[in-house]
């Protein structure tokens, strides 16, 4: 059988460059970034799009997709975001920013930037451990998972609960609309794209701020091969309200 | 001797090729080079058609394959959950319901 | 808006100037002593009248980021604080300067360290022309002496900003932030449009040439050395011409002077005064006030102290300009500091009683 281009039924996003990502195999940033430039395109945004990443294992992110990036400093994104989307009312505006990023060195932008219902997405990859920097935990680290800097497993005395950012966020009236989505499975790569999509959709209609949390893996953090860690995020994921959380 | 076994061989792959073609729902395009041998896909295909490739790439990567391709159904599951976008699929005839959700499904296979 | 004569505090003209310029946009957090420039912002409501955008942020180190993403996409934004507020916006400015976007930044000055006191004082000089955050950068900054240069620099900074695509500051104190003097507005210009800023300043993102040029991007991110020194090259050249194009000061009584003093900002004020009780008494004193502290007026005050034995450095710190008057005169004539600290500001007569007592006059 021929590949006849009539029958394709996926291709690669045109929206992606031809570089090779930088990530090591298995990792959900890829595979986000995917969708995220699938679903800019299929709503026909690259002409209309400001993209602001942040500091993490994304930094790079501006060579991959091919729309206009602005590039932040760490957890500073929501307020880059902020003032692109004010003065730039006609575009839209989204954020793409890590846990360590966004829950940890970022959570006053991110408050404020929500609370204040800025008409901006914001795409929040949470695979629990800064993966750029080898491993540490981060403030999204679940109790009892050991990282380099929690050798021992993270625990209550030593490092405090798990920050449940997204949640804290479905709580601001500013936010329209917050979903927890995962890249594991093709079923949840399907709905992710929905939610993404929806997002978009209400920043475009200036509801307010919209919130796709990903849950994500990383494999070289966790110290698991690719297949292990989406297995494990799976069963973890049992625990987790999913989908559509606001 | 060896010269006619090489022709039988030839004769039997092509008419295998040509059976299995015949079965074959769906086609998957890896690019190679691409690939990172992460596996996701391989672990993704209900139809075990893919595997790993004893080969690797010139980054260093031992690759996906399909292998099996006269499994292959053209669900598309593999490219959905494929990290880095290297795999392209076709299929003849009408296709699986979930991939009619993807958007990423050329304008006039919708129409 | 015609010009307009009008009896302001230094903020209030500034944040007028600001509005008359065309500024796109101001995000700041109230800080003492400049709490007025968002003040008199909000009060005039620009937003209706200009489109421009003022917000009351929840941090300096969000407002230095709002400040980054609006000038990356080519609008003139601005903010304004104190030395706590200064500080924290360090990797902010950092970003700017690595990120080579414009943008104007205004310290209003207090004393300190740490929380200080709300009194004047010039204790950022340091800050702000010796790079306060990290990385090899400057700020083109300029000392205003008068409530008249608080609403001028505005333009000027903003003009030298665009052209070499570098932050821009503007160092006052808080003297000169809160004194009220006549002062004329500029007229009024009205704002860049989208098409202009597209067609003036390609760099700037704006979210719809994909298509067209294909896509843009802001960032200072590069791993590779040699391309990573080749950018530093290419901003230290902009900075070497800079220093020999753009440094600006202004000379009274230099010519026959046997000390000169020199001062920046509302110091200067008060040696002016200086000066002229010191040729009254027939003392031969002269004064070059620097008006952009980085680049340094090197050139202006070596021929300025051509004929002086002596050059007293009046600051409102522990001596900080010193050191590049003292490299400017390469160190052949005796350079002495004088300066009171923490909020305390000297008198005329504290000077020349200085000047006596130094250089033995």
């Amino acid at each position: 059988m021929s590949v006849n281009t009539k029958d394709i039924v996926y291709h690669r996003p045109r929206l992606l460059t031809d570089n090779n990502m930088h990530y090591c195999p298995g990792c959900s940033h890829a595979a986000i970034h995917k969708i995220l430039a699938d679903v800019l395109s299929d709503m026909n945004l690259a002409d209309n799009v400001i993209g602001i990443g942040s500091v993490g294992c994304s930094v790079f992110i501006y060579n991959y997709i091919d729309i206009d990036w602005i590039e932040a400093a760490h957890g500073r994104a929501p307020a880059v975001a902020t003032a692109v989307s004010r003065l730039n009312p006609q575009k839209l505006v989204f954020t793409y920013q890590g846990d360590g990023d966004m829950a940890s060195i970022g959570t006053t932008e991110i408050i404020h930037a929500a609370n204040r219902g800025e008409n901006i997405t914001v795409i929040f990859i949470n695979n629990s451990v800064y993966g750029m920097t080898g491993g540490q935990m981060a403030p999204t680290t679940p109790l009892g998972m050991k990282t380099v800097t929690c050798p021992d497993g993270r625990n209550v005395e030593q490092n405090g609960y798990p920050l449940p950012i997204t949640d804290l966020l479905t709580r601001l009236p500013g936010t329209c609309f917050v979903s927890r989505e995962a890249v594991t499975t093709y079923k949840h790569v399907l709905h992710a794209k929905k939610a993404l999509r929806k997002a978009f959709q209400n920043t475009l209609e200036k509801r307010g701020t919209s919130v796709v949390e990903f849950v994500a893996t990383c494999c070289s953090g966790w110290k698991m091969s690719p297949v292990e860690a989406n297995e494990w995020l799976n069963t973890r994921m049992k625990q987790m309200k999913m989908g559509r959380l606001k | 001797m060896n010269m006619h076994n090489t022709l039988f061989r030839d004769v039997h792959s092509a008419a295998l090729r040509t059976v299995h073609a015949m079965l074959q729902k769906g086609q998957v395009t890896i690019d190679a080079e691409r690939c990172k041998g992460c596996g996701l896909c391989v672990h993704t295909c209900p139809a075990q058609s893919l595997t790993l490739s004893q080969m690797v790439n010139s980054r260093g990567y031992v690759h996906s394959e399909q292998r099996f391709a006269n499994r292959c159904i053209g669900c598309a599951s593999c490219a959905l959950i494929c990290p880095d976008a290297c795999i392209t699929v076709s299929r003849r005839g009408h296709i699986p319901h979930h991939a009619m959700q993807h958007d990423s499904l050329w304008n006039n296979k919708l129409a | 808006m015609e010009s307009e004569v009008r009896l302001m505090k230094g903020n209030e003209a500034l944040a007028h100037a600001a509005i008359r310029y065309g500024v796109d946009a101001y995000f700041g957090y109230p800080i003492t002593p400049q709490s007025e420039i968002i003040e008199t912002l909000m009060a005039q409501r620009p937003w209706q009248s200009t489109g421009m955008t003022v917000m009351q942020v929840e941090s300096e180190v969000s407002a230095i980021h709002m400040v980054y993403g609006a000038a990356a996409t080519g609008k003139r934004a601005m903010t304004s604080s104190s030395g706590p507020g200064i500080s924290l916006m360090q990797g902010g400015i950092s970003y700017l300067c690595g990120a080579n976007l414009p943008c104007l930044i205004v310290n209003v000055m207090r004393g300190g360290p740490g929380l200080g006191t709300i009194q004047p004082s010039q204790a950022d000089y340091y800050q702000a022309v010796k790079g306060g955050g990290h990385g090899d950068y400057k700020l083109f900054t300029l000392a205003p002496s008068s409530v008249q240069e608080m609403a001028d620099f505005v333009s000027v900074a903003f003009d030298w900003a665009f052209r070499n695509c570098n932050p821009a500051m503007i160092l006052a104190d808080g003297t000169i932030g809160q004194m009220m003097e006549k002062v004329v507005l500029p007229p009024a210009r009205p704002r860049l449009t989208d098409d202009e800023i597209a067609h003036k300043y390609p760099w700037a993102i704006d979210g719809a040439r994909h298509s067209r040029i294909g896509s843009n991007r802001i960032a200072s991110l590069e791993l590779d050395a040699a391309v990573m020194e080749q950018r530093n090259c290419e901003r230290q050249h902009k900075y070497e011409l800079a220093e020999q194009n753009d440094a600006r000061a202004e000379a009274t009584l230099t010519a026959d002077a046997e000390v000169l003093i020199v001062a920046f900002g509302s110091a200067a004020r008060i040696c002016a005064k200086a000066v002229d009780l010191a040729r009254a008494e027939g003392l031969k004193l002269g004064l070059l006030r620097p008006i952009t502290l980085w680049p340094f007026p090197s050139a202006y005050l070596r021929e300025a102290a051509e004929h002086a034995r002596g050059i007293l450095c009046v600051e409102l710190n522990a001596g900080q300009m010193i050191d590049d008057v003292r490299i400017a005169v390469e160190s052949r004539i005796l350079v002495e500091h004088y300066g009171r600290l923490g909020g305390a500001v000297f008198t005329p007569t504290e000077i020349v009683s200085a000047a006596k007592n130094i250089f033995k006059l």
